[in-house]
């Protein structure tokens, strides 16, 4: 067997969304800065548009509004690339447990957060009484949000929870999830 | 199941927000007056330069005026550029199939290959068949001698999904690992459930006994 570590289903945000950003953005400086600088290269002058700004920034003192407001932006982003880069975020699936040994030496069984929703809401709008359901997973945690017409909210509620709570635990989910309902009568 | 580029995001999210961090606070306190009495305290021998000095002094129009400095600048803006694009096209996802499996490889008695395309359409196909499953997507990575087989299962909302995965383990695997004549080095199943829908195992039976 060999001794390199299996990269798992179960992952945690890869932060595309800030890296296409900061990539788009560093891809318009660098494209803008070669328009610019074969501009000057082949008229002996930079474009207006180049000219123009970097005057007045060269214009400015160390200790202006636009040197401060600059560098303030500057730090509040570091901050968020920061964040973005270090803070590991949730996962987006949750480990089951499944069968193993022949014909697989290793294995690995995930189910995404969304499905897990879909398999409780799914579950909770079986149970009677129950009018309207929404479901959503936060780490391990499901809400569950029931709207009913029946004056018993409380039984409605024990119900949903049980039924839920049963249903995720016999599809394997390790460690099993905490279900929370709120339930809300629907005034005829 | 596809896979992107967390490692590399993340490393450069790092890096990047290290250095404006570093830069925008450095100009902040130089900007603000503040650095002075900063470095004072602390007994470093370096005075910041005053708040009323200009950004950027004749000095820096001057070179931007010399050609080999407008040509540094453009290939560094290229670089930028490209390096931009790099990372652009490192977020879509890949699903870093296996080249063929070379099954026989004595170039004298003849070379037998196999795409694992064909492999992971069959397993899609085997898969599809399971009660409960409406779709599946496979990737097969690896080699003909430790196949990898990563499955993404869509099930419905009223399947058994112990089952389901114990019929993936058993037959799909099973078949897969047959047909290679090897164990799987790793089997790894990403279940989603489809959305919730009517189907044919649900009446509606109205008061007054009739069935529609």
């Amino acid at each position: 067997m060999s001794s390199t570590r299996p990269r798992r289903l179960r992952r945690r945000p890869s932060r595309t969304v800030p890296a296409s950003i900061v990539a788009a953005v560093i891809t318009a400086l660098g494209v803008l800065t070669v328009i610019a600088g074969i501009s000057r290269l082949v008229t002996g002058t930079w474009p207006s548009q180049v000219s123009t700004p970097a005057g007045s920034v060269a214009g400015q003192t160390l200790g202006s509004t636009l040197a401060v407001v600059a560098t303030a932006v500057a730090l509040v982003v570091g901050v968020v690339l920061l964040v973005a880069g270090v803070k590991p975020g949730g996962f987006r699936s949750a480990q089951l447990s499944g069968p193993e040994g022949e014909p697989a030496e290793q294995t690995d069984y995930v189910i995404t957060n969304t499905a897990i929703a879909r398999l409780a809401a799914a579950e909770a709008d079986r149970v009677d009484g129950v009018d309207k359901v929404g479901a959503s997973v936060a780490g391990r945690h499901v809400r569950l949000r029931v709207t009913t017409t029946s004056e018993q909210a409380d039984e409605i509620r024990g119900r949903v929870v049980r039924q839920v709570t049963d249903t995720l635990s016999a599809a394997g989910l390790d460690p099993a999830p905490r279900v929370s309902a709120t339930v809300t009568t629907k005034d005829i | 199941m596809r896979q992107t580029a967390a490692r590399l995001n993340r490393t450069w999210l790092t890096v990047l927000g290290l250095v404006l961090v570093v830069a925008g606070a450095a100009g902040l306190l130089l900007a603000t007056g503040a650095a002075g009495p900063l470095l004072q305290r602390t007994g470093v021998g370096w005075t910041p330069p005053d708040t009323g000095r200009r950004l950027f002094g004749d000095a820096t129009a001057t070179a931007f005026g010399l050609t080999w400095v407008v040509v540094v600048t453009a290939l560094v803006g290229l670089v930028l550029a490209l390096l931009g694009i790099a990372w652009l096209l490192a977020q879509i996802p890949r699903k870093h199939e296996a080249k063929p499996f070379r099954l026989h490889d004595e170039a004298g008695t003849g070379l037998t290959r196999l795409d694992p395309g064909v492999l992971a359409d069959a397993v899609e196909t085997q898969a599809k068949t399971l009660p409960g499953v409406t779709g599946a997507a496979a990737v097969i990575r690896g080699s003909a001698a430790a196949p990898e087989l990563t499955l993404r299962l869509t099930v419905d909302d009223r399947t058994s999904v112990p089952d389901v995965l114990g019929l993936v383990h058993r037959e799909v695997a099973g078949s897969l690992a047959t047909s290679l004549d090897t164990r799987l080095r790793r089997l790894a199943v990403q279940v989603e459930v489809g959305r919730a829908h009517l189907d044919t195992s649900q009446v509606s039976v109205p008061v007054g006994g009739t069935t529609r």
